[in-house]
């Protein structure tokens, strides 16, 4: 599987007229493979957004290498950008034109007709509503129409940051579908959020970043499986007697303050109910010990500071 | 072949702005109501009141070539076709109507409006992208930003030209329409010529206007800031340096603007005289200076 981005030692520092500065993004290094949805996690200052304006040529990295679809950027930027579409932060679209209008201005920079735009607002659900002034337009219907413009360039690589921003709970589960059906066509989606139950159902690899520093990358079940919890929760009336059934039968297991921590795989209740059965304990829940994203990004971002003073 | 699409793309951006549909329609308006005034209070002279006029016409042209044209002819010079112009027979009716005449004159006193219709075209033009955020959605289509810079100020200064001209047209028209019912419709040779000339150097210096006004949006990525900022310049720091210095007058926008607009030469508060060409090499390096600087800075400044 071959990278799409490729991110080596990038390094951004915002210099003040009156000396010093601020690090936003401090040596990072990342790679994107091709195809699926890829999740840019990091707290609010870790470097995200900066990151991908350095990608997108619209900010000049202080150190380090990138390269887009293969190309340097930005020395090939105008090359590979023609198959990337992308949104930074909120979609930045003409208010005072149609949403239609909008996706022409654009369209005609790389020679896109009006079959490919109506697709486009079909493909997002904005048909009815292409022929009205953005500026009338939800919060939500920006973002789709910001996804329809990046959709245009019928692109390999799509980098959205934030995307479900200002959402309500129906456009995040819009956008949600939307992002997988157009990673599940072998697109690569690298979306930023800060949402992160979002990119747990939606992503297929995550990375994490902070102070400007990759932390952790991987598929997220990877990612998941690092921090533990391949395990199970068991809670039931007498904690003590259950673990020193379950320790007698040779199971781990560790009594947290209202259950039981077990030291197997969901594969494995069985195991476990039957052997507190068999000591005339019955168990009151028993569920997989899962660690969500956020309990991993909360642990990898804990000592986070916004930026770094230099 | 990108670059045409990138012109394409941007004409119909430019031509798509709710603020030039406005600024055109106002004009238009303010062109039908003005020439509308002025012919309301205009009235065709009787043949009985031109035949006056023209005896006293040539009353006072044969005076001015008895006097060898009042001293105004230099050496040389066609005293009569001076004096026969000075003493145009329009000028000695009881009432003054509307004179076809006058268009070229009419054209030069509308030229601080039109170049002002430049100026905000062009600093809206960049500055309402920087405002909206869409400079950083162009550039996600095309990264090359003198590019993207060279043709924005390209087509804003082509449209603008453009635009001018056509307003101007509109207004021959009214006028011609307006003289014709109401006024004199005589006009002396080489007007037509004259008229274009007027109308191609007034368009010429809104073109100008629009891409400073394009390239100060630019430099401080703001409408109003490149507006006051223009207005700063001329008004004030210009002020102060004709006060203090008048000779610095023929290197001054606003001094070569005027040339320009007159067509003739013209004399500085020193005494020193600044020639059309002169002047309209002034207004062109002020207009490339600052284009440069803009997109060198628009090349080099990160995008937010």
């Amino acid at each position: 599987m071959s990278n799409v981005i490729e991110i080596e030692g990038l390094h951004k520092e915002y210099r003040r007229l009156r000396g010093g500065g601020t690090i936003a993004v401090d040596g990072l290094d990342l790679e994107v493979p091709e195809g699926g949805v890829f999740g840019f996690l990091g707290p609010n200052g870790a470097g995200k957004t900066t990151t991908i304006r350095c990608l997108l040529g619209l900010v000049a990295p202080s150190a380090g290498r990138l390269r887009l679809l293969g190309g340097e950027v930005p020395r090939q930027l105008p090359t590979s950008i023609r198959r990337v579409g992308s949104i930074v932060e909120i979609p930045a679209l003409f208010p005072r034109f149609s949403g239609r209008r909008n996706l022409e201005v654009l369209g005609r920079i790389d020679g896109i007709g009006a079959a490919t735009i109506d697709a486009s607002l079909d493909r997002v659900g904005l048909s009815d509503r292409a022929g009205d002034l953005v500026k009338t337009y939800s919060l939500g219907m920006k973002q789709r129409l910001g996804i329809a413009a990046a959709l245009l360039k019928d692109p390999a690589v799509l980098v959205l940051d934030e995307p479900a921003n200002g959402l309500d709970p129906a456009g995040i589960v819009e956008v949600r579908q939307l992002l997988r059906s157009l990673g599940a066509e072998g697109r690569t989606v690298f979306v930023s959020s800060h949402i992160l139950s979002e990119i747990q159902q939606t992503a297929d690899r995550v990375a994490i970043i902070a102070r400007g520093r990759l932390v952790t990358s991987g598929p997220v079940a990877e990612v998941l499986a690092a921090r533990g919890g391949d395990g199970l929760i068991v809670k039931l009336s007498d904690l003590p007697a259950g673990r020193e059934a379950l320790l007698a039968e040779g199971i781990e297991a560790t009594m947290t303050a209202d259950a039981l921590r077990v030291g197997l795989p969901a594969a494995e209740s069985e195991r476990v109910s039957r052997t507190l059965a068999e000591h005339g304990l019955f168990v009151t829940e028993l569920r997989p010990d899962q660690v969500d994203l956020e309990t991993v990004f909360l642990e990898l971002t804990s000592d986070e500071q916004e930026g770094t003073p230099v | 072949m990108s670059v045409i699409r990138l012109i394409s793309s941007e004409w119909l951006r430019v031509r798509s702005r709710r603020l030039v549909k406005v600024l055109t329609a106002l004009t238009l308006i303010g062109i039908v109501v003005a020439v509308g005034i002025g012919a309301a209070n205009s009235e065709r002279p009787s043949d009985d009141q031109l035949a006056r006029a023209e005896h006293r016409a040539d009353r006072v042209a044969e005076d001015c070539i008895a006097q060898g044209g009042y001293g105004e002819v230099e050496p040389g010079g066609d005293v009569e076709a001076f004096c026969r112009e000075l003493a145009e027979p329009s000028h000695f009716l009881d009432e003054s109507p509307m004179r076809r005449s006058d268009l070229p004159e009419l054209v030069r006193g509308s030229a601080f409006v039109a170049i002002l219709l430049g100026l905000v075209i062009g600093a809206s033009s960049v500055g309402a992208s920087w405002q909206s955020g869409t400079m950083t959605t162009i550039l996600s289509w095309e990264p090359r930003r003198v590019r993207v810079a060279l043709v924005r100020a390209g087509v804003v200064a082509a449209g603008c030209f453009a635009l001018v001209a056509l307003l101007f047209a509109s207004l021959a028209a009214v006028f011609w329409l307006a003289t014709g019912l109401r006024g004199l419709s005589a006009t002396p040779p080489g007007w037509g010529a004259e008229v274009i000339e007027v109308v191609a150097r007034v368009s010429a210096l809104a073109s100008c206007a629009s891409v400073i006004g394009g390239a100060i949006a630019m430099l401080g990525r703001n409408t109003a800031a490149a507006l006051g900022a223009v207005f700063v310049y001329l008004a004030v720091l210009e002020g102060i340096v004709r006060g203090l210095r008048p000779a610095v007058g023929r290197v001054l926008l606003g001094d070569s603007v005027a040339a320009v607009v007159i067509g003739n030469d013209m004399q500085l508060g020193d005494g020193s005289v600044v020639t059309p060409a002169r002047a309209a090499t002034v207004v062109a390096a002020y207009t490339l200076g600052l284009l440069a600087i803009a997109t060198v800075s628009f090349r080099v400044r990160d995008v937010h």
